[in-house]
């Protein structure tokens, strides 16, 4: 059936030829994948041969909205952006927040889809069903504030730019793609891609409307939604504090990493926590439709920035050994513009530093400088000096030059701020992800450090525990509803979900779309070659010892990882090498 | 006579107003067609704001010349004294009327009982 | 009996109308379930509950508390 809440047409970019088409969304993936991520995963498994290269022009890059975005659902305003990943070779699926989302639906699309290569940098203007093809001119080689900025001047408010900086323009494999200045799809190299094909920006402005199912009915679930389950202390937090909030909380659950994951507390994190930054609050801003409003936005001296978020602070604060706000924020601030992801450059820069002071290898910085690090990471951007090796991620680094056992990454994406020797669900959890470590898939700490009862420190029950996490996710991230609607539940999922597509949806179909977008994600890395010798973790974790904090003295012993490991096939029915059977393939497609 | 009252320090930008405007008004989330229209959005390093919303002011009252507004408790437009002319759109200091098919739209309030003020999250938006 | 301090993190302070500090005497061998229990803030009954701190480190509710301790008290956190 045809269902409501799709604009169903999608959107084609052939940037080679400098033309666009249209055409209808195939309605057979929606209903199966629904939108945002699984219907972006299933797209790119549909479309891209196995094998192809992530920078070449056969690799396709897709913004994904879903039936939510734009229909007022809370917490929907986020945008799906996918491609083959340049940094790892799997799928990567990022996540937008801003007004992108929205601005794509009222111009009466899906989704973008944006193929080939451009032969010079080029500009798309999207004014609904209008598309030109223009120059970058003068923009391209511009940092992505600026040229953001140039192009708002130009073209007006109404459009909504998703832009990218020159790491992107130079195809970094951590180079992200931004929105509203300040927001971002951050990993995985998802820049490269839109760099690679020359795109530099796209502008959309969207004067449509979106048809639901019962737009009385959706007014007033939204209305009631936003103002009382929405609005629970619960969720927001976010408002409040944002996810600085997670400091305390992380140096409390012994898992807040130190000196490249030596360690897992830091004495110094009241110097830069969220009563610190958030002194210097200068407004709040979130996503279209959202009440929540998690942006910060911070006015320190000339650190100005809609941050940071728990990863950019931990990555540059104590995982650098860095304590000086400032220096957080400045270096959030030079990254955004950049077009680099905080997590990923950040975990080079600090694997640089412990190669310098461990004499392996002189990259010239060492913890603490954090003058340095906003340096490197502008010769990062440009693949210039020091930062050629390191602008290649942690994974390359090391094979050049050594320092592998504490390089901490799976599948070459780098490893996010959550110490897993202090939440051991999560190592299995940065294996098992989809696009490499990511903590998005599979939120361990919730369970088992910021949860009364249940152990960190062991294997036992860990299997099901990640997969019922990673689940959750996948189904939330693909109807599009925010993380931070934490107290969401299959049953508003469903319920909204057939008021905006007319078509009946149950809890229970949630759980079983949750299932089926994980194992779209695990067919199309099967297909790329991935199975059980990817999901790894690092040396570091299994033969070091953490020093301080409640998980003092704990490392994951390799058996115990691969008990995790085992657990986690059995619950997914993959085999013992984590490889799916064909019938549970074919029942996907 | 109550009217809308916005608080700038309050608003997350969500843009959750016009949506629901839209969906009580239209028949479909519209955006574009609500008769409130307010964002925010970066410039320059600053947070700025952009409020469209009706103050009942009565401009548009006095500004019309085939007299097709009234102002009691909230405002209404006589579709068939109208003609689409525009003036009240240009005069309203608030840019929140439009001209549409040869009629003026503006806010009535969703009579009395806003549906912006029910929606907004961070009660921005208020009905005093 | 001894004497503790119970700080409130999160979204758990609504449980004190907003207070997010108390000083108070339990008898020796409370654990901290039983300290925040008699408080009004039943980890079994609240669903979002998160974890317990003591000193600035995370331990399992049933601890037991000594003299002079101070216990944290979180909700559930999420995201990134």
């Amino acid at each position: 059936m045809t269902m409501l809440g799709y604009q169903n047409k999608v959107l084609r970019l052939h940037m080679t030829e400098g033309t666009s088409s249209t055409e209808p969304l195939r309605m057979d993936f929606a209903e199966k994948f629904i939108g945002q991520k699984g219907l972006a995963i299933r797209y790119l498994y549909e479309e891209l041969p196995p094998g192809i290269d992530a920078l070449g022009p056969d690799n396709k890059l897709l913004f994904t909205t879903g039936p939510f975005t734009g229909t007022g659902v809370p917490c929907s305003g986020k945008l799906s952006v996918a491609a083959k990943s340049p940094a790892t070779g799997t799928i990567n699926d990022c996540s937008i927040g801003g007004h992108s989302a929205n601005a794509i639906k009222y111009a009466g699309y899906d989704m973008i889809i944006v193929e080939g290569q451009a032969e010079k940098p080029a500009i798309v203007i999207i004014e609904d069903d209008k598309v030109t093809f223009e120059d970058a001119g003068e923009l391209w080689g511009m940092g992505a504030h600026e040229a953001e900025k140039r192009l708002q001047d130009r073209f007006g408010r109404e459009y909504i730019f998703l832009v990218i900086g020159p790491a992107g323009e130079n195809m970094v494999p951590m180079s992200c793609i931004n929105s509203d200045y300040y927001r971002q799809a951050g990993r995985g190299g998802i820049g490269a891609v839109m760099g690679s094909k020359k795109v530099k920006a796209i502008g959309i402005k969207g004067t449509g409307g979106l048809a639901v199912a019962d737009i009385k009915a959706l007014k007033d679930k939204v209305i009631k939604y936003q103002q009382e389950d929405v609005h629970q202390d619960d969720n927001n937090f976010v408002f409040d504090a944002g996810t600085t909030a997670f400091l305390e909380a992380c140096q409390d659950g012994g898992i807040l990493p130190k000196r490249n994951f030596s360690d897992a507390t830091d004495e110094k994190w009241t110097d830069y926590n969220g009563d610190v930054l958030l002194s210097k609050l200068a407004g709040k801003r979130g996503c279209g439709s959202c009440g929540l409003g998690c942006g910060n936005f911070i006015q320190w001296e000339d650190a100005i920035v809609e941050g940071p978020e728990y990863e950019s602070i931990a990555v540059a604060g104590p995982n650098a050994d860095v304590s000086n706000p400032y220096d957080i924020l400045k270096f959030n601030q030079v990254a955004d513009d950049m077009g680099l992801d905080t997590i990923s450059a950040g975990d080079v820069l600090i694997w640089a530093m412990e190669m310098t002071e461990k004499g392996i290898h002189d990259f010239g910085i060492r913890f603490g400088e954090a003058d340095k690090m906003r340096e490197y990471l502008k010769l990062m951007a440009h693949k210039e000096g020091v930062g050629a090796d390191l602008a290649m991620g942690v994974r390359a680094a090391s094979d050049k030059y050594g320092g592998q056992e504490f390089a901490m990454h799976v599948k070459g994406l780098e490893y996010p701020q959550y110490e897993p020797r202090g939440s051991w669900g999560m190592a299995m959890a940065y294996a098992t992800s989809d696009r490499g470590a990511c903590h998005m898939r599979a939120y361990a700490p919730n369970e088992e450090v910021f949860a009364a009862s249940i152990p960190p420190y062991t294997a036992e029950g860990k299997g099901q525990m990640v997969y019922n996490l990673a689940e959750f996710n996948a189904v939330k991230f693909s109807v599009c509803i925010c993380d931070f609607w934490a107290t969401v539940t299959y049953e508003i999922m469903a319920d909204l979900l057939t008021i905006v597509t007319g078509k009946e949806w149950s809890p229970e179909d949630m759980g079983e779309v949750g299932r089926r977008v994980i194992n779209i994600a695990r067919a199309f890395n099967q297909r790329e070659g991935f199975d059980r010798k990817d999901d790894t973790v690092p040396p570091r974790i299994v033969k070091e010892a953490l020093a301080t904090g409640p998980a003092a003295g704990q490392m994951i012993p390799q058996e115990a990882f691969d008990d995790m490991l085992n657990q986690y096939y059995d619950v997914m029915g993959w085999d013992e090498n984590g490889r799916m059977p064909d019938e549970l393939i074919q029942s996907l497609l | 006579m109550k009217r809308l009252k916005f608080t700038k320090s309050l608003c997350i930008g969500c843009g959750l107003c016009a949506q629901m405007c839209s969906a009580n008004k239209e028949d479909k989330v519209w955006p574009e067609r609500a008769r409130i229209f307010i964002e925010t959005s970066y410039d320059d390093g600053k947070l700025v704001y952009h409020d469209h919303y009706c103050t009942l002011c009565g401009i548009c009252v006095k500004s019309c010349p085939e007299e097709a507004i009234t102002l009691n408790e909230y405002l209404q437009v006589d579709p068939e004294k109208c003609t689409g002319c525009g003036i009240c759109a240009e005069k309203c200091p608030k840019k929140v009327i439009r001209i549409r098919e040869d009629l003026a739209i503006m806010c009535d309030t969703c009579e009395g009982d806003p549906t912006c003020v029910k929606v907004c999250p961070q009660h921005a938006l208020r009905f005093e | 009996m001894i004497t503790i301090k119970i700080l409130l993190r999160g979204t758990l302070p609504k449980y004190w109308e907003g207070e997010k500090e108390r000083t108070i005497m339990v008898p020796e061998g409370t654990t901290c379930h039983q300290a925040l229990k008699s408080q009004g803030i039943d980890y079994e009954k609240i669903p979002r509950f998160g974890f317990v701190a003591v000193n600035g480190m995370r331990v399992m509710i049933h601890q037991e508390l000594q003299d002079g301790d101070e216990l944290k008290a979180y909700s559930k956190v999420s995201g990134g």
